[in-house]
């Protein structure tokens, strides 16, 4: 359904337009909501307001970008205030990187005896050790696979910054892995 | 299970696999159902109002048409008329009128609203 038609519906008291609007968001919204503040007990309020501050907020919606774009920008901007609120970046990143390694999982271990689940969870642990932003584009880029302008348009960076963000975030996660699976290195030297 | 060997560009799926498996990042179950739930009786809440408005406009409307009938028939000092009367008894009046818009507000707004939400209809489908 066209962005436009979907907001008229909205506006007209829709309930299935409503509904729409939430399902086709909900990923990006919780995912940026996660990557930027954590998982935390306000993660889901942020995760409502998001969509009241989105309805509340169609007059200011103009067609040049598309309303999921539009909405991934909103998420972004609540969770920036949230942390400037509450100064909490630096403590998720303290406190979550230590959680997020792995239970089972030795450095001594080689890649390949390496459980897929296992696996996941070193990278996981990596990624959690980025800077938010970084973990941002990735999560964007990686997960829900926008595009270099979206993400742009969502974080309100500019096109080169959000390459840059992920080349080097990228770069920093590699480097992170061969440091817990040094075999890792002979199968990511040549990225 | 061990894993096959990686090749040298598949660090994108190595991310993709580890966020996808995040257990965090998949959103918990019901949180969709509860925002959409907030979001209809916002929209709910806002018809209602509309409608409340849409209803007031028309009385008062309908009572300066009445005004100005009068005034063309008996001319302006029906106006002056009137203007004394409410200065006289402006308590009565006001409160009179805040008794309406209350009970207006209860009935129009309030008591629908709930009984819509209760119902858990209200909406267009």
């Amino acid at each position: 359904m066209d962005d436009n038609v979907l907001i008229k519906k909205i506006n007209d008291g829709d309930r299935s337009a409503i509904r729409l609007l939430v399902e086709n968001n909900k990923n990006l919204v919780w995912h940026i909501i996660i990557s930027m503040v954590g998982r935390n007990s306000d993660s889901e309020d942020l995760f409502q307001e998001v969509f009241l501050q989105v309805f509340k907020g169609f007059r200011r919606f103009r067609a040049d970008a598309r309303l999921s774009t539009w909405i991934g920008s909103i998420t972004h901007h609540i969770c920036v205030d949230y942390l400037r609120k509450k100064k909490k970046e630096t403590d998720f990143q303290n406190n979550d990187n230590d959680q997020k390694m792995m239970p089972g999982f030795s450095p001594d271990m080689s890649w390949k005896q390496t459980e897929n689940e296992d696996l996941n969870q070193v990278v996981l642990a990596a990624i959690a050790k980025l800077p938010a932003d970084y973990r941002t584009v990735i999560t964007l880029y990686h997960l829900d696979e926008r595009s270099y302008q979206e993400i742009a348009q969502i974080t309100g960076m500019p096109d080169g910054t959000v390459k840059s963000y992920i080349s080097r975030g990228r770069n920093l996660l590699r480097e992170t892995l061969i440091t817990l699976i040094p075999d890792l290195a002979e199968i990511l030297d040549d990225l | 299970m061990t894993l096959e060997p990686i090749k040298n560009n598949e660090l994108d799926k190595l991310i993709r696999d580890a966020l996808a498996s995040d257990n965090d990042l998949i959103i918990p179950p019901g949180l969709p159902d509860k925002t959409i739930k907030k979001l209809e009786k916002k929209v709910l809440l806002r018809e209602l109002i509309l409608e409340l408005f849409f209803k007031v406009g028309l009385v008062l409307g309908s009572l300066f048409l009445l005004a100005g009938v009068f005034v063309w028939i008996n001319g302006r000092g029906v106006l002056t008329g009137l203007y004394t009367h409410f200065v006289t008894n402006w308590q009565i009046i006001t409160s009179l009128f805040l008794l309406v818009v209350i009970t207006i507000l209860i009935d129009q707004v309030g008591l629908k609203f709930f009984t819509a939400i209760n119902k858990g209809v209200g909406l267009k489908a």
